[in-house]
């Protein structure tokens, strides 16, 4: 039920969400509460004048100035860039997988090659993502911050090919130093810090084990899949909390407010 | 400088039980809504509650106090005590006459 209380202005929300999420926590409202809540949901909306929209959340989050406001949608943008990214990366492994066979026998492959532009855009997007993390993580967030940096820079050079695992190896560490130093600075929220951890760990042990193993096609065909598809979850992760902008930004007044001549008597 | 309730439409009688139960003490929004069932009888939803502390905030009859953890807690202004006392006194005038009416009526 505390989803409903998503369903407010923003502005109202970051006055009153904290309390009410606090509220609906602690005493689950059953049928008539919800439709209650419904009904301050449509009221909040018919009298936004009821808000200062530039007031602070009560219970901590600040209102940010509009040079921050500016960076974080500078930082959406990026996330946005991490989201096409994932499709890059998905579509990178179709065009690779649809490659032409080379060789004959024991020594055949296929041949990726025309899926690398796709494969490095994929990765250089991801690094735009992790540049958003960047900019959007409070200093705080150190564990998390230092993830995101050394992602930046493995993420590209992994892009130059998918063979060069140990920079794949530096890049997934920096993506579980960033899920969980976010999480832990109640950055991200539990589920994308777990999509992330749970997808990084089981994709890498996936392909540690089909490495070391030598599945037998098509298993491990199903592995890459597989493979290929956790790691998704990582682009998506990345530009989630992005997305999200401050509702409160902070509006200094330009000017006076010019003095009212008393009426003559 | 009083103010009625009136003017919040649906969220006056809400409002009139905030603020008797603010009268004796500073509460969050979990303890005004407990309270404000035992005072009226009535279960008072989250969204009549924040719509009605929201109304009577922007009014100036209460105002918030620093926040504890997650909860903020609420406290009933001068303009608040004013308009409640008259909403009560005009409530006990109301009653005396209703009562006095019955009264002569039965005799």
């Amino acid at each position: 039920m505390s989803r409903l209380v998503d369903l407010y202005p923003k502005a109202w929300r970051a006055r009153y969400g904290e309390e009410l999420e606090d509220l609906v926590a602690a005493r689950p409202p059953g049928v008539g509460g919800s439709i209650d809540l419904l009904r301050g949901v449509l009221d909040a909306h018919r009298h936004p004048e009821l808000v200062d929209a530039t007031a602070a959340s009560p219970t901590g989050a600040e209102p940010v100035s509009r040079q921050r406001y500016e960076d974080l949608r500078v930082a959406r943008r990026l996330g946005i860039g991490a989201w096409i990214g994932a499709v890059a990366w998905i579509f990178a492994w179709v065009v690779a997988a649809q490659g032409p066979m080379v060789g004959t026998g024991d020594d055949a492959y296929r041949d990726g090659m025309a899926a690398m532009p796709l494969y490095f855009a994929a990765l250089i997007l991801l690094a735009a993502g992790l540049v958003g993390q960047m900019i959007r993580l409070p200093a705080r967030a150190r564990v998390a911050r230092f993830g995101a940096f050394i992602g930046i820079f493995a993420a590209p050079i992994w892009g130059l090919g998918p063979w060069l695992l140990l920079f794949a190896a530096v890049l997934f560490v920096g993506l579980l130093l960033l899920a969980l130093g976010a999480w832990w600075s109640n950055e991200w929220s539990g589920l994308a810090a777990l999509a992330v951890v749970g997808s990084t760990v089981i994709g890498t042990v996936l392909v540690a084990v089909a490495l070391l193993v030598g599945f037998r096609e098509p298993l491990g065909q199903a592995v890459l899949v597989a493979f290929v598809t956790l790691l998704t979850l990582n682009w998506l992760a990345v530009g989630a909390n992005l997305q999200r902008l401050p509702s409160v930004v902070d509006i200094a007044p330009a000017v006076d407010d010019p003095v009212t001549e008393p009426a003559p008597a | 400088m009083n103010q009625g309730l009136a003017e919040l439409g649906r969220f006056a009688e809400p409002s009139l039980y905030i603020l008797a139960s603010l009268a004796d003490g500073p509460k969050h929004g979990y303890a005004i809504m407990t309270d404000v069932e035992s005072i009226s009888g009535q279960p008072l939803g989250p969204g009549t509650l924040y719509g009605a502390l929201a109304r009577m905030e922007k009014r100036g009859l209460i105002e918030a106090l620093e926040p504890v953890d997650r909860r903020r807690p609420y406290r009933i202004t001068g303009l608040g005590a004013t308009t409640l006392r008259t909403q009560l006194e005009g409530l006990a005038g109301f009653s005396r006459l209703g009562l006095d009416r019955l009264r002569g009526a039965s005799r």
